[in-house]
């Protein structure tokens, strides 16, 4: 990791150069699932607590933490970052698109007059006005090149993204109860701290000839309010995993939050085997999708594809001194 | 003495004799040893450790983030301050304890460093802040109201006692 510039800032006296927002756990969480909003139904601060009260120690410890975070935290790094998908058919073209970007590294970076660079510690301590952005994004899409109109929605995409929004907005003093009530203080937390998405599209011509779109979302952060579920979604048909699970990422805890969903269809007169298979584990998930069809008389056509959409989160980077 | 004399003689004022030229410009360019501003034996006195004079703030009072102030009196401070024994610089240290001042005894001595470690946990947590008293010989404002805070160093939290 590199090495940082000593400095020292006086900030809020609080450790930070912002006020910190409060957050009761008990209300007002939007749900990452449905839309309600009410309690976390998940959650955990940077101190390790993640029910009834805290021990002043533990508080230390996630102030450390959200100070690290804050301001010497350098990069995210992601796992497994691939998709994937290929199908052909007797009808038409084949379709492929794949990208692979496996251990990327997406550093923290500040944009001035259109030019990026690293967003070292010290300029954390000031809000420069004249940073245009800032954040961790790595992201690379491929399509598939064949060139006709449908090239482009026949793709494979991979992201990872640290702080997906302005740090200020997103660092939070937890509450397991009224904010007014300063005994219900259970330690510092954040709301998001990183995001990896990957999804792969394919669709043949006709459509009927088969398409799949499978995709995994991996979420870290300290609270999340949202239901589980497995099998396939009643509203969208995908068979889908979306799973919150306890996690350590740069040593800190947290709540990963996995969504995995794939989805092959094949026309409904076709002989067709269709398979759909998908896998949430903390901080990394896998969709797959595979069908083959036989179209049968009175043109023998058939078709077949195979996709598959892996996602994980590795660790985060800091600066040294 | 008749009355104009007297009257003279009370308020007679000694005129100094006009120095030569080269002694003047010798006061006017000669260089001040920051040091020597007053006499050790003055600084330990009274007015010249800070106190004593009318109604001047005696005392350091610190409010906590528990809530509670602290209250460290000058008498305190001073104990055991001596400038002829050596003591050019002096401090007030206060145990901290998972960022906040500990509860324990208050040291005075000629440590300068600000702070002993940095952050809550570990081997390198903050044990010491300190305010600074006497510098080179040289009382500094220090008496007075002051806050519990927290600082960043290298992105570490530091107790730190600000003046209000």
């Amino acid at each position: 990791m590199p090495t940082a510039t000593t400095f020292q800032a006086k900030g809020r006296r609080n450790g930070f150069p912002f006020c910190i927002p409060k957050v009761d756990l008990t209300s007002g969480i939007p749900s990452s699932t449905d839309g309600s909003v009410g309690p976390a139904d998940f959650w955990v601060t940077l101190g390790g607590v993640s029910s009834g009260t805290a021990s002043q120690a533990q508080i230390d410890l996630s102030l450390n933490n959200a100070m690290k975070l804050y301001w010497n935290q350098y990069s995210i790094t992601a796992g497994n970052l691939s998709a994937s998908s290929s199908g052909e058919s007797s009808f038409a073209l084949s379709r492929s698109s794949e990208i692979q970007a496996n251990n990327k590294e997406a550093i923290y970076q500040k944009t001035i007059s259109e030019e990026e660079s690293d967003y070292v510690p010290v300029e954390r301590a000031c809000d420069n006005p004249e940073i245009q952005s800032r954040g961790m994004v790595f992201s690379d899409r491929h399509e598939d090149e064949t060139g006709d109109s449908i090239s482009r929605i026949n793709f494979s995409s991979v992201s990872i993204n640290g702080r997906l929004e302005i740090f200020d907005d997103s660092i939070f003093r937890m509450y397991n109860g009224s904010t007014d009530d300063e005994s219900n203080f259970v330690g510092y937390g954040v709301s998001n701290i990183s995001l990896a998405f990957t999804r792969t599209k394919l669709r043949l011509i006709p459509a009927s000839a088969g398409s799949v779109d499978n995709s995994v979302k991996v979420q870290v952060g300290s609270f999340f309010r949202g239901q589980e579920q497995s099998g396939i979604d009643p509203d969208s048909g995908d068979e889908v995993d979306e799973k919150f699970f306890n996690c350590t990422l740069g040593g800190m805890d947290f709540i990963s939050f996995t969504e995995c969903s794939a989805r092959a269809i094949v026309g409904s007169t076709a002989s067709s085997t269709i398979e759909n298979v998908v896998s949430a584990s903390a901080l990394s998930g896998t969709a797959s999708s595979n069908f083959n069809a036989d179209f049968g008389s009175p043109v023998s056509a058939t078709s077949e594809g195979t996709s598959e959409c892996k996602a994980s989160i590795a660790g985060l980077g800091f600066y040294t001194y | 003495m008749d009355a104009t004399s007297s009257y003279g003689a009370a308020t007679f004022v000694k005129q100094q004799t006009e120095a030569a030229a080269a002694d003047i410009y010798a006061n006017a360019t000669s260089l001040q040893d920051s040091s020597s501003g007053l006499s050790d034996d003055f600084m330990d006195t009274t007015q010249g450790l800070g106190g004593g004079v009318g109604n001047r703030v005696n005392n350091i009072y610190i409010f906590l983030t528990s809530g509670s102030t602290l209250t460290i009196p000058r008498s305190a401070i001073f104990a055991n301050f001596d400038i002829a024994g050596g003591n050019t610089d002096w401090s007030v240290s206060i145990p901290i304890d998972n960022l906040a001042y500990s509860g324990g005894t208050i040291a005075y001595n000629n440590e300068t460093a600000l702070n002993v470690g940095t952050g809550a946990s570990g081997g390198s947590a903050q044990t010491i802040a300190r305010i600074p008293i006497v510098r080179d010989k040289l009382m500094l404002n220090a008496l007075g109201v002051y806050k519990e805070g927290l600082i960043c160093k290298n992105g570490e939290a530091i107790v730190e006692y600000y003046k209000i």
